[in-house]
């Protein structure tokens, strides 16, 4: 690994620990003081209030109040384009308690100190209801209804008759897959600080990863708007109005996101407990709360179907996911998104279900609805290549998806067969030994690939670029820094799409009255606001231009405007004259340019599929006796366009493998079945990754250029790193052990099962691996 | 109760709540930020400080018992001149969001110090109680181990 020379913008404040998330911010950073809030929450799943004693709490010196729903500000509807749990149930409404968790009541007090001792001494008695609860899917069979919409993708999709064409496959492989629930655990827990303005306005300052959403929902709730909520939205994002100039939301970078951050329930309960006491308030989370009053990914159990015939080509994809969602929220993790993006194949059939369960609303996390599903088709693509004695890496070659299998468009640029070389060459696929064999150390080893994608969107951003006086340029777009790296990436984007260096730029990303920006979302944040960015560049270099060669005094005099180019902050005409921007904007008559752009509107929508591909490899070793698994190695080869940030990106698609490794071994966020508790909500029990459980990481990028789509030849990068090592786990752990799990994480429990190595006499080759291989598949699901 | 401390090199005389933890003095009481709270729980890490060169995560120390000076974040660079771990971590982008950071740069000093960097899996293994959820662990290995190596300009 090599030093970078180009350490990110916020970077040396970020070592320091002077890079400021919203509980840090004091007095001397926002220009105000504020009492110090904390959210009591319920110890009932479903039921009613039947009375909240606050006595003790209000005793304590320096607790001003305590805030329930009898005396909480009503809140108006909100629309919620991210479909979070406030759109369709808002804190502290009514006496109903409808999740272990929910917030009943909010102390406010001089310190921190006594908010929390307060929050101890209020006392709720619950009147628990009589109707049956549910709280996973398995107990929630007579819930499940189908639905139209998963997130922003379809619900049901059909093409040809999918299930008749399975049924006369020559190859069948039927399968039942659970993704466990899990939690974005992000380390910051986060806060959010309000104050209500003489105006009647409000200032917030808060971590959220779309400005323009979050603005819009809290003007609505607090009536800071009129007409109609959906109109509204559309208005800012498409025409650039703002009408809700009363609500001054300040973001602040966040201490890890994830997906978290759109709709979060305390950003309500700030502003609420904030009109109520009639002063500042900072509303901090527990550690445990995050699970309840923050959004998480729901459980997913999903039946996959693939029909094909004897050389592993397939015909038919049949897809029918069970997804869990909260007690309210319209989000659905898009489960079948993708799956016949990935593979020709004849014809498909999906179709989503969902169950109401009595938790807490679910959301967007890393990798929506991708994550699990590909987990499931590359499981089962696995089990197809082992079934039918074809490498699983010929198998999807077999397979490659030349256009969109969807809709048949040419894809903008695909990659994925220089992917799958690439990373095979890193693990030494082609070499491999064969699965089951046990090394020197005792060890069993296990080698398993899995197909990686994402969807390529762009989402409506508009940015205003200022080229001053001085030479320098200002942007300003309402972005989202949560580690992501955007902020270093759009400088850059800046510079090289004006002609200047990257320290003639100034970002102005936090305030409250920036353009409409496009959110960190879905793999699409650096692309649209980007985009935005670039055009806004080139109204502003073109007018520089076309000023300056009308101008004698300037060098560019008399040049074709369309001869002259600006790099690294001079003008440069083909004659091969220069000129410092700097000094071409002495001779502007006005003391700045600058263009608002706005870009996006038809979300990117072209003659050209667009997505991001990769291939990951992984190698693991296991225990004969124990089946404990090591993941030792994972090769992950992305082709995801041009890459604005190399060293940035690949920290970036690292953790999110390293996500992919936690999905596969650890992460499941458990409710007890009595409670409808999450019963490891903490950082002890909710298991990550550490140090200690990363394997040696290969991440390589395959050069791409993706201007055919875009002048700035990118794609979308965030998630796509997730994508993929699941399911290669799980695929290296039948390699190695012949015993196929379907539920992630891979527990212990399933693991032991597992045919131990010194009961698979002679010691393993590919072939009887095959064989094994062929008696678990006809034995069908382990469910 | 009374209570003087020596952090970062300069003497505070306190009046604590007993029940002050010494995460919540920084943060709370003396607006030293840098410390960061992820579960006031001892599980993540991040609260992560020095007490006589000695990590300790602070959210689990109750300051009233602290008995030796602290080294806080804001108390390694000298002068606006960074501490050589920490330009480590800058050049090796051993981090993403940063939430997690000041723990892991203090609690990197202390492992080298306490002799438990000798090999990557040794590091792996003494830096396991700082949780990196953005998983930046790869860059962050990385820095300790040039930290270490002593190969890194001075800056």
């Amino acid at each position: 690994m090599e030093r970078t020379q180009r350490p990110r913008v916020e970077g040396r404040s970020k070592v320091r620990g002077a890079a400021v998330y919203v509980d840090d911010l004091r007095e001397r950073d926002i220009g105000f003081g504020y009492d110090v809030a904390v959210a009591v929450t319920s110890t009932c799943a479903v039921g009613t209030i039947k009375a909240i004693d606050a006595a003790a709490a209000l005793a304590v010196p320096g607790v001003k109040r305590v805030m329930t729903h009898n005396d909480a500000p009503k809140l108006n509807k909100v629309f919620t384009f991210g479909m979070g749990e406030v759109g369709e149930l808002l804190p502290l409404q009514s006496a109903e308690v409808r999740y272990y968790g929910q917030c009943v009541a909010v102390v406010v007090a001089d310190r921190l100190s006594v908010a929390q001792e307060g929050a101890r001494l209020v006392s709720v008695t619950y009147q628990p209801t009589k109707r049956s609860v549910a709280f996973e899917l398995k107990h929630a069979s007579a819930r499940l209804t189908p639905v139209k919409r998963a997130g922003i993708a379809p619900g049901s999709l059909k093409r040809g008759d999918a299930t008749g064409d399975y049924a006369s496959s020559a190859v069948k492989i039927d399968a039942l897959y659970r993704c466990a629930p899990h939690h974005h655990n992000s380390i910051e827990p986060s806060a959010v600080i309000a104050k209500w303005d003489p105006d009647g306005g409000i200032t917030v300052h808060a971590a959220v990863q779309w400005h323009h959403t979050e603005t819009v929902t809290i003007g609505q709730a607090f009536g800071l708007r009129g007409g109609n909520r959906l109109y509204d939205f559309v208005a800012r994002m498409f025409l650039g109005r703002a009408k809700e100039r009363k609500v001054r939301l300040r973001n602040t970078m966040s201490g890890g996101a994830f997906g978290r951050n759109i709709h979060p329930v305390h950003l309500f309960l700030a502003c609420m407990a904030a009109k109520l006491t009639q002063s500042a308030v900072k509303l901090i989370l527990t550690r445990e709360q995050t699970y309840t009053l923050l959004p998480y990914r729901g459980e997913v159990r999903q039946r996959l179907r693939l029909g094909a015939d004897k050389t592993g080509t397939l015909r038919a994809m049949v897809q029918e996911p069970d997804v869990a969602v909260g007690t309210a929220g319209k989000y659905v993790e898009p489960v079948g998104e993708v799956p016949f993006q990935l593979y020709a194949h004849d014809s498909h059939y999906l179709q989503h279900r969902i169950a109401r369960l009595d938790l807490n609303g679910v959301g967007w996390m890393r990798g929506p609805g991708v994550s699990s599903a590909v987990f499931a088709v590359e499981s089962a693509m696995d089990e197809l290549a082992y079934h039918q004695g074809i490498d699983p890496l010929e198998l999807r070659l077999r397979n490659h998806a030349d256009v969109n299998p969807e809709h048949g468009k040419p894809w903008s640029s695909k990659s994925l067969r220089e992917c799958y070389t690439v990373g095979a060459r890193e693990i030494g696929w082609h070499q491999r030994a064969a699965g089951g064999t046990q090394r020197a150390d005792g060890r069993i080893v296990g080698y398993g690939m899995a197909t990686s994608f994402d969807m390529g969107r762009q989402f409506p951003a508009s940015a205003t670029v200022e080229l001053r006086k001085d030479g320098n340029a200002v942007v300003a777009v309402a972005i989202a820094e949560l580690g992501q790296g955007i902020l270093s990436a759009l400088t850059t984007i800046s510079a090289e799409s004006l002609g200047l260096r990257r320290d003639q730029i100034t970002f102005k990303s936090f305030g409250a009255d920036l353009p409409y920006a496009a959110g960190s979302i879905g793999s699409t944040g650096t692309f649209s606001n980007g985009t935005a960015i670039y055009e806004a560049a080139q109204i502003v270099k073109r007018k520089l231009i076309s000023r300056v060669v009308r101008d004698k005094r300037s060098a560019m005099y008399g040049e074709p405007a369309a001869a002259v180019t600006i790099r690294d902050g001079q003008l440069r005409s083909s004659s091969g004259a220069t000129e410092a921007v700097s000094t071409a904007m002495a001779l502007y008559p006005a003391n700045s340019i600058a263009h608002h752009a706005k870009t996006g509107r038809t979300f990117g929508r072209s003659k050209h599929a667009k997505a991001s591909f990769g291939a990951v490899f992984v190698r693991i070793s296991v225990d004969p006796i124990t089946m404990h698994l090591a993941v030792e190695k994972m090769v992950g080869a992305f082709a995801c366009g041009r890459i604005i940030e190399p060293v940035i990106a690949r920290n970036q698609i690292s953790g999110g493998m390293i996500w992919g490794m936690g999905q596969a071994l650890f992460e499941e966020t458990r409710v007890d079945p009595g409670s409808g508790k999450w019963v490891n909500g903490n950082l002890a029990e909710a298991l990550i990754a550490t140090h200690a459980d990363i394997p040696e990481i290969d991440v390589i990028f395959i050069d791409e250029d993706d201007t055919a789509a875009h002048p700035l030849g990118m794609k979308g990068l965030a998630e796509i790193g997730v994508v993929g090592p699941a399911p290669a786990i799980a695929n290296a752990f039948f390699d190695a052990t012949g015993k196929r799990l379907y539920e992630l994480p891979l527990l212990i429990d399933d693991r032991l099962t597992a045919t131990p190595v010194a009961d698979r006499a002679p010691q393993p080759s590919l072939d009887t691996a095959l064989e094994t291989a062929a008696t678990t598949a006809q034995g069908g699901p382990a469910q | 109760m009374n209570k003087t401390l020596i952090i970062n090199g300069r003497s505070y005389d306190l009046e604590l709540d007993p029940r002050t933890t010494l995460l919540d003095l920084l943060r709370e009481q003396l607006d030293l930020i840098g410390t960061k709270k992820g579960c006031d729980f001892g599980h993540c890490g991040a609260c992560t400080v020095h007490i006589d060169g000695k990590r300790v995560v602070s959210c689990l120390k109750l300051a009233g018992t602290v008995d030796g000076p602290v080294t806080t974040i804001e108390g390694i660079d000298k002068d606006d001149q960074l501490h050589r771990m920490q330009s480590e971590f800058l050049a090796f982008d051993a981090y993403q969001c940063g939430y997690c950071t000041p723990g892991q740069i203090m609690s990197a000093i202390a492992c080298v110090a306490e002799g438990n960097a000798a090999t990557r899996d040794q590091i792996k293994e003494a830096m396991s109680g700082n949780l990196c959820r953005c998983s930046a662990h790869p860059n962050i290995v990385a820095a300790i181990e040039a930290y270490r190596d002593g190969v890194g300009e001075q800056r």
